[in-house]
């Protein structure tokens, strides 16, 4: 047989500092997935996911971006090993979209009339005032509120 | 029809369309509204032929509306394609169609593929310019429909669904719900089907609207030949006496108008009784004026001094004979006088209306939550008073029956015979069929019926209700008595002759109550339902009906 190429990861210094963090995160990611979604809409039950793939990101952004704690290269590595959406971060970066909730929820092709969805609107514009966007559930993610 | 499968746009006959065909209720409020189009999205609910689907919301507070029905369907009917109601009228098409008496029905099959083949083939020919007659514009509206039309659209029905998880006390989702958390209103209402409604048979909200139509007053002269002066109810203060003056001068000389602004109405009298009644009959169900919808009757007798041109006698006789206080006899006599049967019992509707104002005197405005009878207390100083509704309802069926005998023109009103689906039926309204209770009624009660002079039968339907409770002695006692009535329960029976006529009068607290029940009890079936109202109408007819 030829040989074949294996990555093998090599974690960066400063890994051991997150790994517990985002072993936790995972841990909760799995659950999310696995748990019975009893008494739950169908679309309810997607939103435990989406909102932990938004914390795992958020965290190492976080790290990275503001706190400024680990490295560019240890924030690489997270990106690749998929401990963080990269396209996510990247909106994150921009001004308005402090808080996206997730990727959806500002596309317009996903939505009638080319809009997004209701969680974008800030609460002070929009009539009904508790609403869980159908995506994620998300309560409202405007940078203003 | 198994797969549907479109090979070609034009020959299967799949329909698109570039607007929806709705009316304005569903169309929402808002000047802005964004609609998304579906070509062949969804089967039409009628003809199960797939058809282009509009979907859209009709205001802020609404839920989503979609195009329910294909545009053929709804071009059958004439009807929204949402709500299934008429474009024009905002009608089920059963009553439209029973008001302006359009038979669509026969032509248009029902039942699989001959219904496809129908819808396909009209909208074959529409397309291609055949001019099918479409009768709905060339039919002129007459005046039933324009009552019974919506002249305002109702956003009500725009509102999103009840939260049948909230009914059920599970809804999770609380504030963010977008159901309505109400209790679900339930009745016979609720059991509506769209093709039957679409179809116009069956149709319990069509029953209910006839029916209310049904019940509308038609204006007859009343008994008093005194009586020259018309009640124009509904005022507004940009109606001028000029207006009315207008209006009614066509049909005989004004004598004098009176306008009660403060009442919101105006008394027009004629110098003559014939102008008088020429205008209830040209004007009763079309005065508009300065398209303010009015309401025309007959002015009362009695009514205090709003009524510039009845006769003094005429009003002290009535005052008299409704006191109460005369022996049956001559209240007997007095009421005598050609009663006519149907509408006359706006007589007593009118009351409410005229007596409000000035009641004092012989409290005459004696409604029944008044009554310490109606609710069963005990009134020591009268006699036989103990049983206050129960012993009223024994009394019922024996007076009752006399009244049946009489020929109701007004038939809705006192029990309705057998509560039978007749009841709902009132007076013959030009498309209804004349309602038989006459003749129904006299199967069950042979005996008794005809003596009675039919003059009492007329206005006083809702009066005879009363009256016959009346006990024997009580109508030489006070007005309270009237009320009484209902204790002696069969003794009633052979009194009546005699004193059904003098019954009539006894109340005139019988009539306000009377009439105002009228109203209450017009409408919903003779059953407990009107307990609220009164007592003695729903009793009465509960025993009818057993």
């Amino acid at each position: 047989m030829p040989k074949v190429k294996t990555n093998r990861v090599r974690y960066p210094e400063g890994w051991e500092l997150i790994e517990p963090t985002l072993n936790e995160l995972q841990a909760k990611m799995r659950e999310a997935e696995n748990d019975p979604n009893d008494n739950k809409r169908k679309c309810e039950a997607l939103w435990p996911v989406f909102k932990i793939a938004h914390q795992k990101s958020r965290y190492i952004f976080d790290l990275y971006y503001r706190r400024k704690e680990i490295s560019k290269e240890l924030y690489e590595f997270c990106l690749d090993q998929g401990y963080a959406d990269r396209n996510l971060i990247a909106k994150w970066k921009k001004p308005g979209y402090e808080r996206l909730c997730c990727l959806r929820c500002m596309q317009p092709r996903d939505h009638n009339f080319q809009t997004t969805c209701v969680c974008r609107v800030p609460k002070h514009l929009r009539e009904e005032k508790v609403i869980e966007c159908v995506h994620c559930g998300c309560r409202g993610c405007a940078s203003g509120d | 029809m198994a797969h549907r499968l479109l090979r070609d746009a034009e020959a299967d006959g799949w329909e698109r369309s570039d607007f929806p065909i709705i009316c304005e209720s569903c169309l929402g409020d808002s000047p802005y509204v964004r609609m998304t189009k579906a070509d062949y999205d969804k089967e039409c609910k009628i003809c199960t032929r797939p058809f282009t689907v509009f979907r859209w919301r009709p205001g802020r507070d609404a839920r989503y509306k979609k195009s329910e029905i294909c545009q053929t369907c709804s071009k059958l009917k004439n009807v929204c394609q949402v709500c299934l109601l008429d474009l024009e009228y905002g009608l089920p098409v059963q009553v439209r169609d029973t008001a302006l008496s359009i038979n669509s029905n026969d032509a248009i099959p029902k039942s699989d593929v001959n219904r496809e083949y129908f819808a396909e083939e009209h909208d074959r020919r529409a397309r291609a310019g055949i001019d099918y007659e479409s009768s709905y514009g060339k039919v002129r509206p007459n005046d039933t429909i324009l009552k019974l039309q919506r002249t305002t659209p109702y956003y009500k029905r725009n509102r999103a669904h009840v939260c049948s998880f909230y009914v059920r006390g599970q809804c999770t989702r609380g504030l963010e719900c977008p159901y309505r958390h109400e209790m679900p209103v339930t009745g016979e209402l609720s059991q509506q089907n769209i093709k039957d409604r679409y179809y116009g048979v069956n149709d319990p909200v069509a029953m209910k609207l006839l029916n209310k139509a049904g019940e509308m007053p038609s204006l007859e002269p009343p008994e008093d030949e005194n009586i020259r002066t018309l009640y124009v109810g509904g005022l507004d203060a940009r109606i001028t006496e000029q207006d009315l003056r207008d209006h009614f001068y066509a049909h005989g000389e004004i004598e004098s108008i009176k306008m009660v602004l403060q009442r919101a109405c105006a008394f027009v009298a004629y110098t003559t009784r014939e102008g008088a009644e020429k205008a209830a009959e040209e004007l009763a169900n079309k005065l508009v004026i300065k398209g303010l919808r009015l309401k025309l009757l007959w002015g009362r007798p009695q009514a205090p001094k709003p009524e510039s041109e009845i006769s003094d006698e005429a009003r002290q006789q009535a005052a008299v004979a409704h006191s109460g206080l005369l022996p049956r006899a001559v209240i007997s006599q007095q009421q005598n006088q050609p009663l006519q049967p149907p509408g006359t019992h706006d007589q007593p509707p009118a009351m409410p209306y005229f007596n409000i104002p000035p009641q004092p005197q012989q409290e005459r405005a004696f409604y029944p939550s008044m009554d310490p009878q109606r609710m069963g207390a005990l009134v020591p100083a009268q006699d036989g008073a103990s049983s206050g509704p129960s012993g009223s309802g024994d009394n019922r069926s024996g007076p009752e029956k006399q009244h049946q005998g009489q020929h109701y023109a007004y038939p809705g009103g006192p029990p309705p015979p057998q509560g039978q689906f007749y009841q709902q039926y009132y007076p013959p309204y030009g498309y209804m069929p004349p309602p038989p209770p006459p003749y129904q009624q006299y199967p069950p009660y042979p005996a008794s019926m005809v003596p009675p002079p039919p003059s009492n039968a007329t206005n006083h339907q809702h009066p005879p209700p009363y009256q016959s409770r009346v006990p024997p002695p009580p109508t030489g006692t006070d007005h309270q008595s009237a009320y009484q009535h209902r204790a002696p329960p069969g003794s009633n029976q052979q009194h009546h002759p005699p004193y059904q006529s003098g019954v009539p009068t006894p109340s005139p607290s019988a009539p306000p109550p009377a009439t105002g029940e009228q109203h209450h009890a017009r409408v919903p079936s003779a059953s407990g339902e009107q307990a609220g109202t009164s007592q003695q109408m729903p009793s009465s007819e509960t025993d009818q009906q057993s």
